[in-house]
This record gives C-alpha cells, sequence and structure tokens, in this order.
C-alpha cells in the first residue's frame, strides 16, 4: 500500500476547497427540485362524477405535475413542479367551477 | 266587491268539480300503479365477477356498463382509463384503451352505449369527447370537443343513440342535453341550468333512449328522471315530491340518479347512488320496483352506478364501491304496459 505525499494532500485539500461552494449549490438544487405536494380537502366526493369533475377542472392548474383524488377520503392530493409557485386563488376557483367548495387547502412549508 | 249569489253557486260548482277531477286521476294514477308493482317482484342475484385492481378482469372504480346484440357486457372501467369486454357469463374477453388523447386512448371514459349500429359509443368526461369504437376496440371517430357551444362539451357523463341514429350525450357541467345528427353534425340543445320546472337540469349525467324513441334523462343533482319526445320537447319528469328535486330514500324518490338505462319493453331502469339500489319504473315513471340495499353481500350494493338489460332480459349492476359487476335475472313477470 502507498503512502500518501505531502502534495497529495496538500492537493485534495485544495480540491476540496475548491469543490465545496458548488456542494452547497447542489444541494440548494436538490431542495428546488423537490416536488411540491399540496392538499385539498373537499366535502361530498364520494360522487364519481364530482371527483372526476373536480380532477378535470384542477388538471390545468400551471405547474400541476400529478392529481390524486382519495373520494372516500374527500381528499385531493396535487403534485406541483419543483419552484412553481402555488397559486392558493386559482386551486380554490377550480374546485368552485366544480360545484364544490374547498374546505381546507394545506400547503408545503415552502409556500407558507 | 261581491259576487251575485249565481257566481258563486258557478265557483263552487266549477271548484267542487276540479277537486272531484283532480282526486279520481290521482286515486286512479295509485291504483294503476299498485297493479303494475304488484305485478313484479325483485329480481334474483344470479353471478358476479370482478375485484379491486388493475388485472385483466378487475376493476379500480368501474361506472358505465351495455350490451351488445350478441349479449357481451362491456364495462368503463374509469380509474384504469379502458373499457373491458365480458362474455354474459362474466367471463373476461378483451380490454382496450389507456390513459392519453390519441385515438384509442381514453380520459375517464364514463357511460357507453353499445348503438343500434353496432358501434360502441364512449362518454370521455376529461377528454369533452364521445369517442366511437367498433367491437373489438378499433377507434372509429371522434364526436364533440371542449367548451360550451354547440357540439360543445364540458365533461360528457353518458350517451345513447336513437333508431334515426342521432347521438345524444348528458354534458354534465353544461347542465344541457347535446344532440348530434347521424353525421355527427350538432343539432340544439336540449334543456338548461335550473331547477323544479321541466326542461331544466342540474348536473344530467346519463341519457337513454325509449322503445318509441323518447329520450329520458338522469337530472343527477335534481334528484330525478325528465322524459322528452323524440322531437326534444318536454314530456313528463318524476323523482321526489312532483318530481321539484327534493332528494328522498322512499320508493320513487331519488338521492343522486347516476343512470338511466330503458329496456326493450320500455320499462325505466334507474341507478339510485346513495340510496344504494336500482329502482324501476314504467315510461311515465310509475314505480314498479326497486332492488338492493348497502352491503357488499351478494345482491347489495355500494353506490352503484349504471344498469343494463340484456336481450333475455337479465340485469347487470356496476357496483362501483364494490368494484364489481352483478348479474339479476330478469323482471319476473310482465306489467299491463306490456
Amino acid at each position: 500500500m502507498k503512502t500518501l505525499s505531502f502534495k497529495t494532500i496538500s492537493l485534495a485539500f485544495l480540491l476540496s476547497l475548491l469543490i465545496s461552494p458548488w456542494s452547497g449549490n447542489f444541494t440548494l438544487q436538490a431542495t428546488e427540485t423537490q416536488d411540491q405536494q399540496v392538499i385539498v380537502n373537499i366535502d361530498g366526493l364520494s360522487c364519481p362524477f364530482c371527483a372526476y369533475g373536480v380532477e378535470k377542472k384542477l388538471k390545468i392548474l400551471a405547474g400541476l405535475k400529478d392529481i390524486e383524488i382519495k373520494m372516500n377520503e374527500g381528499q385531493v392530493l396535487l403534485t406541483f413542479e419543483a419552484g412553481v409557485t402555488i397559486d392558493v386563488e386559482a386551486i380554490k376557483e377550480a374546485v368552485e367551477d366544480s360545484g364544490f367548495t374547498a374546505r381546507e387547502i394545506i400547503l408545503p412549508k415552502s409556500q407558507t | 266587491m261581491h259576487a251575485q249569489p249565481e257566481t258563486r253557486l258557478i265557483i263552487r260548482c266549477s271548484a267542487s268539480v276540479m277537486f272531484s277531477v283532480l282526486l279520481i286521476f290521482f286515486l286512479f294514477q295509485s291504483v294503476h300503479a299498485e297493479e303494475l308493482k304488484a305485478n313484479l317482484t325483485p329480481p334474483h342475484f344470479l353471478i358476479q365477477w370482478g375485484t379491486q385492481g388493475s388485472a385483466l378482469g378487475e376493476f379500480e372504480r368501474p361506472i358505465g356498463i351495455t350490451v351488445d346484440g350478441d349479449d357481451f357486457v362491456y364495462v368503463s372501467d374509469t380509474g384504469n382509463q379502458r373499457i373491458q369486454k365480458f362474455t354474459a357469463q362474466g367471463k373476461f374477453v378483451l380490454s382496450w384503451g389507456k390513459a392519453g388523447k390519441e385515438a384509442g386512448m381514453l380520459d375517464r371514459p364514463m357511460h357507453l352505449t353499445a348503438a343500434h349500429d353496432g358501434k360502441i359509443y364512449v362518454a370521455e368526461y376529461a377528454n369533452d369527447r364521445i369517442q366511437v369504437f367498433d367491437h373489438e376496440g378499433n377507434s372509429l371517430a371522434f364526436i364533440g370537443a371542449s367548451g360550451t357551444g354547440k357540439g360543445e362539451f364540458d365533461a360528457p357523463g353518458g350517451v345513447a343513440v336513437d333508431r334515426q341514429g342521432r347521438i345524444f350525450v348528458a354534458d354534465f357541467y353544461n347542465h344541457r342535453v347535446q344532440p348530434f345528427a347521424e353525421n355527427y353534425s350538432a343539432l340544439a340543445q336540449i334543456g338548461k341550468k335550473g331547477r323544479i320546472f321541466g326542461g331544466n337540469f342540474d348536473y344530467p349525467a346519463d341519457v337513454a333512449i325509449g322503445p318509441d324513441d323518447s329520450l329520458y334523462v338522469a337530472d343527477s343533482y335534481n334528484n330525478r328522471i325528465q322524459k322528452f319526445s323524440p322531437e326534444g320537447k318536454f314530456v313528463t319528469k318524476w323523482g321526489g315530491f312532483l318530481g321539484t328535486g327534493i332528494k328522498g330514500n322512499s320508493s320513487g324518490s331519488f338521492d343522486v340518479a347516476t343512470a338511466i338505462e330503458v329496456d326493450v319493453q320500455g320499462r325505466v331502469y334507474v341507478a339510485d347512488f346513495y340510496n344504494h339500489r336500482i329502482q324501476v319504473f314504467t315510461g311515465d315513471g310509475d314505480f314498479l320496483v326497486e332492488f338492493g340495499v348497502q352491503g357488499s353481500a351478494p345482491g347489495e350494493f355500494e353506490r352503484p352506478t349504471d344498469m343494463t338489460v340484456d336481450s333475455q332480459g337479465n340485469i347487470y349492476v356496476v357496483d362501483f364501491g364494490n368494484n364489481r359487476i352483478q348479474k339479476f335475472a330478469p323482471l319476473t313477470s310482465q306489467t299491463k304496459h306490456d
């Protein structure tokens, strides 16, 4: 096994100093790439015509990546793309357009 | 101002005559309905198939059902974004569709109908169109587009085709029925948003055609059924008190009527969603029989969404909450209307 020379250790130290600011940025980038999940609680979603109606109206929201309707729980899970500013009023309007009122909208911590 | 004694007498006589006529009419209706009801018993449970899942023959929130002239059964497996075809014994035949907008793809297929022209018409709730298929699942055509104008939809829930080839669509969020000619050109809409009065709709989810080409509409959130002439003129309505839309759980009342079907004898079947039952009426709305209670045992339902009747009179019900299809024997006797 070879022993590490002083030169090699110094070079490694310098390189780590150079990389460290970038690695900080990478961490930040990783946070920004995380999807944002919004929970919308709506009463009376057990009828599929209502539930899929809510789904249809919410689908047009900007930055929406995925939508899951939990009929029995009366809950809609919205997954937005990273970095998108979530428009709560647009969510409310879309729900109202489908004939319902959003009882509660739970935003991710980054947007509260 | 005081009326003359003769005038008062005439008014009193007229009122008495009118009251008597109304009394006789309601008495006749009541006796007539009881006679019809007395002749029918709830159908017997035969078989069931399906369970929750995405494998072939399984369902994820199934909604619509229809049977073709050869008694093959088609189910819109809405949660799985596909149509599944079965034999009358529930044996899986084929499946088609996946989520999308391209030909052959589906987005929330709801009610569907196997028409006299040999084609399957599927109402696509999220794609705002009717997609026409052959019996093997090959896409043939699209009807309609998104919007509120003539020939456009906002969430079509159900579709029916009459003997003239005209296509009628329950346009759920536009609160109307949108008809089309045989060549798919849009015709004048039937009805508008509203309550109480005939011709007003509140989220209609399904349509059906009677043997005489009468149009029946499941006026879902008005908790009633409306009947129209083949020319689109309002004929009658029923459900709750005088068809005004008051929901209830007594016979003849509904708690969200999600689907309608008419058999070859003109009997009208209604999926009474939150009452977990199917109700059957004459073509004029006289109550005949009902079946089903809430539950998951054979013959029980968890929010039924649709039903259809095959050439033998067997009844197939989409048991939405239990992710299964249940088949029942034909209604056991003929009514005096038949």
